[in-house]
């Protein structure tokens, strides 16, 4: 049950980007590798028709719940592992069908899981399978969390099954879900394992700083991992809907993902299943050193749109508004860091600047109008870190902006109706629970404004926004 | 831990406030608001904690001059001003009896008073204090510098900043320089209100939100 593939653990990188997963589908191929990738609530009933009909395929489907939906007590064991986090469950519906004998879901980032064991023969809780190197898969983060759910076999045979796991996240929303299936009837017979599983010597892991070149294959190729063994023997007819994956480049190839057609991008080819690239952040990388601009843009190119840009002039070139996060080196031939970032902020686009720079700076980069700094050699973790708390200050202004219109809706029927008019009023009732709703969500993110660095460069967001 | 807030003002909810308390002192012009937020402080620093105070209106050594007579045997060192009255350029210096002082060039400059407070903030916390109390005079001078938007934003980042320091806020406002509305929309940035007002020639004040029930007017 602890077996991982190479491919699902690394196909699921993509799903990482910008953190939120509220309604994801994973479809069992022949294979038996599953992945999650956002999408929509239709695309999930989808998959629950493509059941009923009989389709012969496995999904797993989930969705993001409301914590309040969900009694806090039962997850008291989640707290104190986490005690400074605010918990949010999320229920995993995994529906399987077509023949899946067993699944494993594994959560990204510091995750808990926890599954009833009322619908599962065998569950395992946060074991981190002895031969992957969590870390090299989640990027040296706060380690993965693992749960087994072995579903018994003639449940599964008759009709889709439902195993719902409620996942306690110690961050704001579930990042990503794996869920691996063991074994397809259609495959044909017993034994069939998943597909080539991590070397154990660790070779999976990659270097120290958390990149492999497989996992991270930036071309969008689906690499075979010699996962058809059960579909090297009877072809495996897909049901209408869904497709076999191919590569970038329009070749079969064996094993990967199958998709269903509403994951389709009618101009790219199935086979690697992720965010499409309208709903990624997108990094602007303004570096003249070609290698270090390279290994930026490896590190990144799963989770965001990387652009690069090898000169001052390049990136102002690259700029629009469709930028979310520019990391500037400071000291370039030409045009300057600091010059570069000038031009910037005289042009008002709204993006967050983090400048690369040899010397630890003291708050005054924050002043100059930096959004945060980055100190030479850059790691990895360090990078993603950064990237994603400036895409979570963006996120923050817009609930803080939001919060403030509500609240000024919410005075102003305040000011013109009675308190007895207000309890039956439904426009206020609505803006009141969206205000309670925002609350929340407005402390969760950047964990409620607990670094300086936040606090400083969020309050001169309201001074730049004034201007 | 929780602050006792109690001594100025005797309300019981004031006794045992939450570390991460914001309120918001609202009275009509000289009504008594920054003395009562003033009091408080001093009653933080008898025990040890960390003061910072941000001012519109009165001088850095204006403040310490008169937190000094409150205060015996005043650890400075605990204490931090930040100053927005503002010469147009932002400086810090240490008092020759220790105390911080940030100057913020003025109250529309943002970016200074969040360098100003986290200074403060490193200070304080460098010399021992682990907990402390804020207090803020006046909001209303802020927003005659900046819109309502920016205010109320203003007071919600502090809000949570001092939230997740565990320092308790206080932040004054002129209730009768402001509409209605102002008043209404500000309040939602802070967790609890007091309410200041001169009656029959007495000064009364009642205590809103933090726990339950709106109190009823006591004079103090």
């Amino acid at each position: 049950m602890n077996a991982f593939t190479e491919r699902s653990l690394g196909q699921s990188l993509p799903c990482r980007s910008k953190g939120v997963l509220d309604v994801g589908v994973g479809i069992v191929g022949d294979a038996g590798a599953v992945t999650g990738v956002k999408c929509s609530e239709r695309l999930v009933d989808l998959v629950e028709q493509s059941l009923d009909a009989g389709d012969e395929c496995g999904a797993v489907a989930f969705r993001q719940i409301r914590p309040a939906e969900t009694p806090a007590s039962e997850h008291q064991v989640a707290r104190e592992e986490h005690p400074r986090s605010r918990v949010v469950e999320t229920e995993v519906v995994v529906l399987v069908a077509g023949g899946v004998q067993g699944a494993v879901v594994v959560v990204a980032h510091g995750d808990c899981l926890t599954v009833p064991d009322s619908v599962v023969d065998e569950v395992v809780v946060g074991i981190e399978p002895p031969d992957v190197d969590v870390e090299g898969f989640d990027d040296g983060r706060d380690g993965t969390d693992v749960v087994g759910v072995r579903v018994r076999q003639d449940d599964c045979v008759e009709s889709p099954r439902r195993v719902t796991a409620v996942v306690v996240s110690g961050r704001r929303r579930v990042t990503a879900v794996v869920v691996e299936a063991t074994q397809l009837l259609a495959n044909g017979g017993d034994g069939v394992e998943v597909v080539s599983r991590v070397d154990q010597d660790g070779s999976f892991a990659g270097d120290e700083k958390g990149v492999t070149g497989e996992h991270l294959s930036a071309g969008g190729e689906v690499r075979d991992h010699g996962g058809g063994e059960g579909g090297e023997g009877e072809p495996f007819s897909l049901p209408a809907g869904w497709r076999r994956p191919c590569a970038v480049d329009g070749s079969t190839i064996t094993g990967g993902y199958w998709t269903h057609r509403a994951m389709w991008d009618e101009n790219q080819p199935a086979g690697r299943v992720e965010m499409s690239d309208a709903d990624r952040p997108v990094v602007l990388i303004v570096e003249d050193e070609p290698d270090v601009a390279e290994t930026y843009r490896l590190w990144l190119d799963a989770d965001y749109v990387v652009r690069m840009a090898h000169s001052g002039d390049e990136g102002l070139d690259e700029l629009d508004e469709s930028v979310d996060v520019v990391l500037l080196d400071r000291m370039m031939p030409g045009l300057s860091g600091d010059e570069v970032l000038e031009r910037i902020r005289d042009r008002e686009l709204d993006c967050r600047v983090a400048m690369v720079t040899a010397v630890e700076p003291d708050f005054d980069i924050l002043e100059m109008g930096f959004d945060a700094y980055l100190c030479k050699p850059i790691k990895s973790d360090q990078l993603h870190e950064t990237v994603e708390n400036l895409i979570g200050r963006s996120e923050y202004d817009d609930l803080l902006q939001e919060y403030y219109s509500l609240v000024e809706k919410q005075a102003t029927l305040e000011a013109a109706k009675s308190d007895a008019e207000l309890t039956d009023n439904e426009e206020y009732g609505a803006v009141q629970e969206r205000i309670d709703e925002l609350q929340g969500d407005l402390s969760e993110t950047l964990d409620g404004i607990d670094s300086d660095e936040d606090f400083i460069a969020t309050l001169r967001g309201l001074n730049d926004f004034d201007e | 831990m929780t602050y006792d807030l109690s001594g100025p003002l005797e309300f019981d909810a004031l006794a045992d406030v939450r570390p991460g308390s914001n309120i918001l002192v609202s009275g009509p012009a000289m009504s008594g608001k920054a003395d009562l937020c003033m009091g408080m402080l001093a009653d933080g620093s008898r025990r040890g904690e960390g003061a910072v105070v941000m001012t519109t209106g009165d001088r850095a050594d204006e403040i310490l001059d008169d937190y000094r007579t409150r205060v015996d045997d005043l650890d400075e060192s605990r204490v931090a001003v930040v100053d927005c009255r503002g010469d147009g350029s932002r400086s810090d210096e240490r008092t020759a009896e220790g105390a911080y002082v940030y100057h913020v060039s003025s109250p529309g400059d943002l970016t200074g008073i969040g360098i100003g407070i986290t200074k403060g903030l490193e200070t304080l916390a460098n010399n021992g204090a682990e907990e402390g109390r804020f207090a803020l005079d006046s909001l209303s001078t802020m927003l005659t510098y900046t819109d309502r938007k920016t205010v109320f934003k203003l007071c919600h980042v502090l809000s949570s900043r001092f939230d997740s320091a565990g320092y308790v806020g206080l932040f004054t406002i002129d209730s009768e320089a402001h509409d209605d509305q102002t008043i209404q929309v500000i309040k939602q940035a802070f967790d609890g209100m007091i309410e200041i007002r001169d009656h029959e020639g007495t000064r009364q004040a009642r205590l809103l939100g933090l726990a339950g029930q709106p109190t009823g007017w006591r004079e103090f």
